[in-house]
Parts: C-alpha cells; sequence; structure tokens
C-alpha cells in the first residue's frame, strides 16, 4: 500500500521540461472553476491547471512536447468557455449550469 | 462538582462576551441585496469571526459592534440568506448586501470534498456521509456505507439468510431510526433486510446523529437517527446520465442507472434503477451450506419535483422492490437421515411499493416561514421459509406529518409544531408461532420544537411530543409522551460542546424483529404480550478543530448511555433448547464511549482513527449479563489518499473487533468468540467522462468456520445458525466502471 503510493507518487512528480501558459476564460465562478479545472487536467500532457475565478485567468502548466497551447485553447472553449480570442464551443455552452452562463452572451 | 464549574464558566462566557477590552465600535446596516431601494434586514447576525461574539441588528437593520482590535474578519448572517464576511481595517459605516440562499442552484462548490463532515457548528452531534465516503465501499448497499464508519457496526444476523444489523452505540438497529429524506422508513417488517433495499449509487449523502434525535423525527430514535438524502432532479450535482456497472469474483453483478429529465425550470424528474444478480453459492467452509444465499433484486424509483408557484414546491416518489433470497444446503446428503429426504432451503422473497409526497409552501418575502406537508404509503409483503418453518408477512402503513415553522421576533427564536399521523396494519404467519389477527393500530400525534439560539454561539432546542397509540385490536389507548433536549456551546469556532437527553419508545414486534431467529431448532416462547419499550439515553460530545490550513485535524470524543424501562428481552442465555422474549424486569442499560481522530497528513492523504467501547447488559431471569453478539471493542483506521485533480483515488481501511460473548448452545461452545481484523483496499482511476475503480474487501480472508451449529442435520434438534459473530465471506474482489453525463 506504502509503496503503491510512492510509486503513484513518483510516477505524476516525474515530468519533462514544462511550460507555463496563462489564458483569459471566460469563467464566471466556482462550480466554472471546478468544471474547468476538472477538464482541463485531463488534457493529455497537462501538468497543472488553476483558475483564478477573480480575474478569471487559467494557468495551465503543459508539456510542450505533448500539447501546444492551442490544443489547450480548443479544450477550453469545448468545456463552454472562451479562451482569449477564441469563443466558446456553443454545444457546451448551452450545457452549462445556469450560474456559469455570461449574462452578455444571453443577449447574443 | 466538575458540571458545576463548566456551567459557571458558561454563564461567565455569555455574560463576559461584551470584552471589556474594546478599543471602539463599528457600525453599519444590513440590507437585502436588490436591483433598487434594498430593504433593510432587521434580526441578523453580525460578529466576528474569530472570537465570534457579536450582536443582532434592529428594527432599521442597524447594528453596533464593540472590536478588540483591527483588521478583523465581520461575519453577517441570516436565515434564508447566504452569510458574508467582511475584513474591517477603519471603523467607518459599513452597508452590507446579503444575497437571498432560497433557491437550491446556488450550491456552494468547495475545492476538495471531505468524505466525512464533522461540524462544529450544528446543535446535534450529526455526522455527515458524503458522496465520497460513499464510493469508499465496494458497492452495493446501505448496509455496506458504513464500513469506514467508526459509529455504525454492521453484522450478519444469521448464517443461512445474509440478514445484516446495524449496532449504534451497541444496540440494535431496531433501536435507532432510518429515515429517508426525513420520512420514517424501512420500519416493522422491513426493519431487517431494509439496509440492503437502498442501493449505493442512489445515495448522495448520509447523515447520522447519535443519541435521541428530534421530536420531529418520531418518539423512536433510541440510539440515534440515520437519515439518507437520495440524488435529487432539480440539483446541477446530480448527473444527466449516471451508469454504474459492478462485478465481483463470486459473480455477484450489479448494475444502476439513472437518468434526469429537466422540463423547464419547474420541472425535473429523476428516474433510478437498480439490479442485482447473484447466483453461485460458495461453501468455503465445507459444512453444506452455502456460506452467503444467492440473491436477485430489482429495485426501482422515481422522482420528480414540481414547482408549482412562487409560493408551493412539491416532489413525488414512488419505489418499487423485488427481493429474492435463497440459501442453505447446497447437496442432498446421501442415506445419513431417511426421515428428511430433502435438503435444508431458506428463501426469504419480499415485495415492497412505497409512495411519498412533500408539499412545501414558502414565504419569500418571510424567508423564515414555512409550512411543510409529508405523506407515505407502503405495502410489503414477505413470503419466507426456514427448513421446514414458514414465516409469511403482510404490512401496510401510512403516515402523514404536517409541520409549521416561524420565528418569534427574531431568528433566535425559532420555533416549529407539527402534527402527525401514523397508521399501520401488519399481518403474521408462522408455523412456529401462534399469532393472532391482523394487529391494526393508529397513532395520532401532537409536537413542538423550540430552538433558541445566541449567534452561533449557544443553541438550545427543546422539544416535546405526545402520540396516543390507539390498538384497534382492543380498543385500548396508550399515551406516548416524549420530551427531548439538545444544547450546543461554542467555546470558540473550533471547539463545541453537545449535549443531549431524550425518552423513546418503540413498538416491538416479535418475529419480524428477529426474523433470524427462525434459523434455529430452538423453540420460540413469545407468550408475553409485547408492550411499547421505553429508554432514556443521555450523551455529550465534545469536537475539537486542529492542526494548520495545509493540515486540518479533529479530534472527537462521544460519551452516551441508555436506559431501558421498559423491553422486550430476548433471552438467549437461560435455556438452550427455548429462546424466551419477554417483558424486563430489572436493568438493562448499555454505555458507550467514541474517540475518533482525523488529519490530513498531506495534501491528498487523509488518516482517520478511531476506537469506541460499548458496554452493553441486560437481565435475563433475574442476572445482568453483558448482552451476546454485541462487541465490547472496536478500533477502525482508514487511509485515503487522492493525486492532484482526483485522477487517482486509493482508500484503505482496517478494523479490529473485539471478542463478543457467544450464546452458550452446547457445551463445546466457547463463552467468547476471538477478536478479528478485517482488512479492505480500494483504486480508482477517474477519467473525464467515467472512473474504474477495484478491490479487495476482507484481504486477511478472515472467516467464522463453523457458523452453524449441527450443520449436517439441520432437521435434528441442536441445529442453529444464529450464533455469528464474524465475516461469512473470504476474500472478495470486484471491480466497477462509472459513467457519468453532466
Amino acid at each position: 500500500m506504502r509503496y503503491l503510493i510512492i510509486f503513484l507518487l513518483i510516477s505524476l512528480r516525474l515530468s519533462a521540461q514544462t511550460d507555463t501558459l496563462h489564458i483569459k476564460t471566460s469563467a464566471v465562478c466556482d462550480q466554472c472553476k471546478k468544471t474547468l479545472e476538472n477538464d482541463i487536467s485531463f488534457v493529455k500532457g497537462v501538468k497543472d491547471v488553476k483558475l483564478d475565478v477573480k480575474s478569471a485567468i487559467l494557468t495551465v502548466v503543459y508539456d510542450a512536447a505533448k500539447v501546444t497551447p492551442d490544443k489547450i485553447r480548443v479544450a477550453v472553449t469545448k468545456s463552454g468557455y472562451d479562451a482569449d480570442t477564441l469563443k466558446a464551443d456553443e454545444k457546451a455552452y448551452k450545457r452549462l449550469n445556469e450560474c456559469c452562463k455570461k449574462p452578455m452572451m444571453h443577449q447574443e | 462538582m466538575k458540571a458545576k464549574s463548566s456551567l459557571t464558566l458558561l454563564l461567565l462566557l455569555i455574560i463576559g462576551y461584551n470584552s471589556v477590552f474594546a478599543q471602539g465600535t463599528i457600525q453599519g446596516i444590513v440590507y437585502e441585496k436588490a436591483e433598487a431601494h434594498p430593504p433593510f434586514i432587521p434580526g441578523a447576525n453580525v460578529y466576528w469571526m474569530r472570537t465570534m461574539e457579536g450582536v443582532t441588528t434592529d428594527a432599521s437593520g442597524r447594528f453596533s459592534i464593540a472590536y478588540t482590535s483591527l483588521p478583523d474578519t465581520l461575519v453577517i448572517s441570516f436565515i434564508g440568506f447566504k452569510s458574508d464576511t467582511l475584513v474591517v481595517s477603519t471603523d467607518k459605516q459599513f452597508s452590507v448586501f446579503l444575497e437571498k440562499s432560497l433557491e437550491l442552484k446556488t450550491v456552494d462548490i468547495t475545492g476538495k470534498q471531505d468524505a466525512l463532515v464533522v461540524s462544529t457548528m450544528k446543535p446535534m452531534n450529526v455526522e455527515k456521509i458524503t458522496q465520497k465516503e460513499l464510493l469508499k465501499a465496494a458497492c452495493c448497499n446501505l448496509s455496506e456505507a458504513f464500513e469506514t464508519n467508526p459509529t455504525i457496526s454492521v453484522a450478519y444476523k444469521d448464517a443461512v439468510t445474509g440478514a445484516k444489523e446495524i449496532q449504534m452505540l451497541g444496540l440494535s438497529g431496531i433501536y435507532s431510526a432510518l429515515l429517508t429524506e426525513n420520512i420514517p422508513n424501512m420500519r416493522g417488517l422491513a426493519g431487517i433486510y431494509g439496509l440492503t433495499f437502498v442501493p449505493g449509487p442512489w445515495m448522495e449523502s448520509i447523515q447520522l446523529s447519535k443519541g435521541a434525535g428530534s421530536v420531529l423525527n418520531g418518539y423512536e430514535s433510541t440510539t440515534g437517527l440515520i437519515n439518507v438524502e437520495f440524488k435529487k432532479p432539480n440539483e446541477t450535482e446530480t448527473p444527466r446520465f449516471f451508469l454504474n456497472l459492478f462485478a465481483e469474483d463470486n459473480l455477484a453483478t450489479e448494475l444502476n442507472a439513472i437518468h434526469k429529465t429537466n422540463a423547464g425550470e419547474d420541472f425535473s424528474n429523476l428516474l433510478m434503477v437498480h439490479g442485482r444478480y447473484m447466483n453461485k453459492m460458495s461453501d468455503l467452509n465445507n459444512d453444506n451450506f452455502a456460506d452467503v444465499p444467492s440473491d436477485k433484486q430489482v429495485n426501482i424509483y422515481d422522482r420528480f419535483q414540481l414547482h408549482l408557484s412562487e409560493h408551493v414546491e412539491t416532489q413525488f416518489g414512488i419505489k418499487y422492490l423485488l427481493d429474492e433470497i435463497s440459501g442453505g444446503e447446497l447437496n442432498l446428503p446421501t442415506g445419513i437421515r431417511p426421515m428428511y429426504n430433502y435438503m435444508y432451503e431458506t428463501k426469504v422473497n419480499t415485495k415492497r411499493f412505497e409512495a411519498y409526497g412533500k408539499i412545501g409552501i414558502v414565504y419569500p418575502e418571510h424567508p423564515s416561514k414555512s409550512i411543510g406537508n409529508i405523506f407515505q404509503f407502503v405495502d410489503h409483503r414477505m413470503n419466507s421459509s426456514f427448513g421446514n418453518t414458514i414465516y409469511n408477512a403482510k404490512e401496510r402503513s401510512f403516515f402523514y406529518q404536517g409541520i409549521y415553522q416561524d420565528i418569534i421576533i427574531s431568528p433566535a427564536h425559532l420555533y416549529k409544531v407539527g402534527v402527525v399521523l401514523n397508521w399501520n396494519e401488519l399481518w403474521q404467519y408462522s408455523g412456529k408461532v401462534a399469532f393472532g389477527e391482523t394487529a391494526r393500530k393508529l397513532i395520532p400525534g401532537i409536537f413542538a420544537e423550540y430552538t433558541y439560539s445566541y449567534l452561533e454561539k449557544f443553541t438550545l432546542i427543546t422539544g416535546l411530543r405526545e402520540d396516543a397509540l390507539l390498538n384497534q385490536n382492543d380498543n385500548t389507548a396508550t399515551w406516548l409522551f416524549t420530551p427531548r433536549i439538545h444544547g450546543k456551546y461554542n467555546f470558540s469556532e473550533n471547539f463545541v460542546f453537545r449535549f443531549s437527553a431524550g425518552r423513546s419508545y418503540r413498538e416491538p414486534v416479535p418475529l419480524a424483529d428477529h426474523i433470524s431467529l427462525l434459523a434455529t431448532s430452538r423453540w420460540l416462547d413469545i407468550t408475553t404480550v409485547p408492550e411499547e419499550e421505553e429508554a432514556w439515553n443521555y450523551g455529550i460530545n465534545l469536537t475539537k478543530k486542529f492542526g494548520s490550513e495545509e493540515h486540518p485535524a479533529s479530534i472527537t470524543l462521544d460519551l452516551y448511555r441508555t436506559d431501558f424501562v421498559k423491553q422486550l428481552v430476548v433471552d438467549l442465555y437461560s435455556d438452550s433448547n427455548i429462546i424466551h422474549i419477554y417483558s424486563l424486569d430489572g436493568k438493562s442499560y448499555s454505555n458507550s464511549a467514541q474517540v475518533s481522530f482525523n488529519v490530513e497528513v498531506v495534501h491528498g492523504l487523509d488518516l482517520r482513527l478511531a476506537y469506541k467501547t460499548d458496554d452493553v447488559k441486560s437481565t435475563y431471569k433475574g442476572i445482568l449479563k453483558q448482552q451476546p453478539l454485541v462487541s465490547k471493542q472496536r478500533a477502525l483506521a482508514n487511509l485515503a489518499w487522492e493525486s492532484k485533480h482526483t485522477h487517482w483515488k486509493a482508500d484503505y481501511t482496517l478494523v479490529w473487533e473485539g471478542a463478543k460473548r457467544l450464546q452458550p448452545l452446547s457445551v463445546s461452545t466457547p463463552e467468547y468468540s476471538p477478536d478479528f481484523f478485517v482488512m479492505n483496499f480500494q483504486l480508482t482511476k477517474t477519467f473525464r467522462r467515467f472512473e474504474i475503480y477495484g478491490g479487495a474487501e476482507n484481504i486477511l480472508d478472515f472467516r467464522q468456520r463453523d457458523p452453524i451449529l449441527s450443520a449436517d442435520n439441520p432437521f435434528g434438534d441442536t441445529f442453529d445458525a444464529t450464533n455469528v459473530w464474524g465475516p461469512l465471506q473470504g476474500r472478495r474482489m470486484y471491480i466497477g466502471l462509472r459513467v457519468t453525463l453532466k
């Protein structure tokens, strides 16, 4: 059991050269934070992800050999959020909770 | 002496709240958050987070609060509104706007969900078992949900039907009340097998409250309350679609599916389906009896929520269950018993239908006022056989409860009053015991509960309840008067003291309460006309939270005592041929003490350690003896780990069960059972939309080798399958899949 945990910890820590990326998103609340962090953490090559709700900036630590910044931005839009200049995927946006939808997008 | 000095301390703390070292005052007004002309909120709580000392706002929403040093954090709370905090660094005038929290949609999401929530705010001693904790069990149903919980132990009742019983404070589960979303459930006939009728994946959380419960929840609940909350149709946390597949190495398979439909804002429906199939009977101890019976279950639950108007919220649900359990001998032994040329088989078939509704009336302009109505109908049928003994029963019951709640002047004084009506009809037939005609009972009652709260610091709940038990068979009436009291005092935000005391009643159902006693060739003597059982329960709890933000820790101490005034005693000691069931004559009590410790060792790794000791004694034919088959001591260690973003989860549990007093069935039966360990492990890998989990239960493969006495001659005089003290199944490996579509 103990060895298993150590093994798991090591396998998670062992990582190649990483880069950091900041993405301006359309996230608005803690629910968004949960959704986005969860979704992006599953993108291949992503090592760590954190959303600052106040500034709506998503900080992603990733392995440049495995994933590109553009791929991460696309993943953000597929979760239903804008990523820098990319617009949110409409279908994914519709599925978001009411509290996660931006008021201005309703009027569009 | 000790009590006196702590009371003095308590009084000192209450009187001295307005600190003598005050440096100045902060003034402000509390408003309701609104587009224009926000109305002010009178009676809102305003207090310092650090010391919890505070004031309430006056009729025009104004407050003035003394401070000792700045900066400090001010908490502003009011019933029906979201609490707000304010960091104060200068003593200027403040305006605070509170947001309404009437709608369930505004769920607060925390980054990390704790598996077991130990509160220092609730007045009652409640442990909340969350979704995360529920996932730690291999699967399956409520009887397995307590594997990682120190408060409740679950034990097999007999070695042939797989019936399990929970024990709380060392006493049988029949003395704790089981509620589903605050509706009393699984009573009477369903008492014994009821736990296996609540599938794990349907549950959202379980609240365990120790000691006498609130009068709102009935005159029962001697040792505590177990309230199960199911997944709800209108909550965002409930996935649109959920599928769970589960398989065990003994070929038990399970399927759970949940589907949510929302038609607009006002209607939402949730359909939950559960199926279980296990048809391979193993016999590891070679006694020709299946270790655990095979079982098949189909369980369906559909519930919907309807928002009728601004004032009326309704929800309805129907449940249907089919369950078949069969066990017993696996082969017909040749030649040795010519009289009984057939196998000893056990069968328990259950059909259950349940329908309920809740109608709530709320006043958006009056958030503290509400009216709640609950009604429920249950039809439960059971056909069972234990070898040559048949036991068939039918039960129908109806339940209604209406509660009105409001505040007197300020939210510090909250009261609830209500009426309740129980109707129950039970028909039983058995070849072993003569039952009379169908037993019919009508039990109307009234109750009132008053809660006084002094900010978040001190809360006192007093409840009174009067029920009239009308026995419709002999037209007699019994009055049941139930007083209850609960209190909480916070020494600080992280240190709380709680106490509770109360009387409780229970109507014993002689055979249904102890169906497992049919798995023996001993005779049953239930000639005593059962009276309502009556008991008093007293308890205290101390909870202290400490540690740093990175390593939060808590320690809890519980001390509870239950004293029976009237009890229907099941005497498994006095006679080796007959089980006598009679009214208590003498003392009967349970003393229970528990210490538990929780800590987050490193980020993502939680450790829980607990130790419990129960001293349960009853008077059997004039002699005070320890109750059989209850372990005097129990210890538990649980280690739970999750990786960053919970892509991996691992869970390890080790339980130690102390020796149990055994029934003296034969000269070779030892007085006490050996103690033993049970070890479980589970590993989960999470993907974006699904999870795969696998694990092993009872890794040490510890089993009770000889749970059945005279297994070679089940129709003989000495056959007995009720002296069960340990696990009946060996090591079990399982694997499962969960698919979630949000």
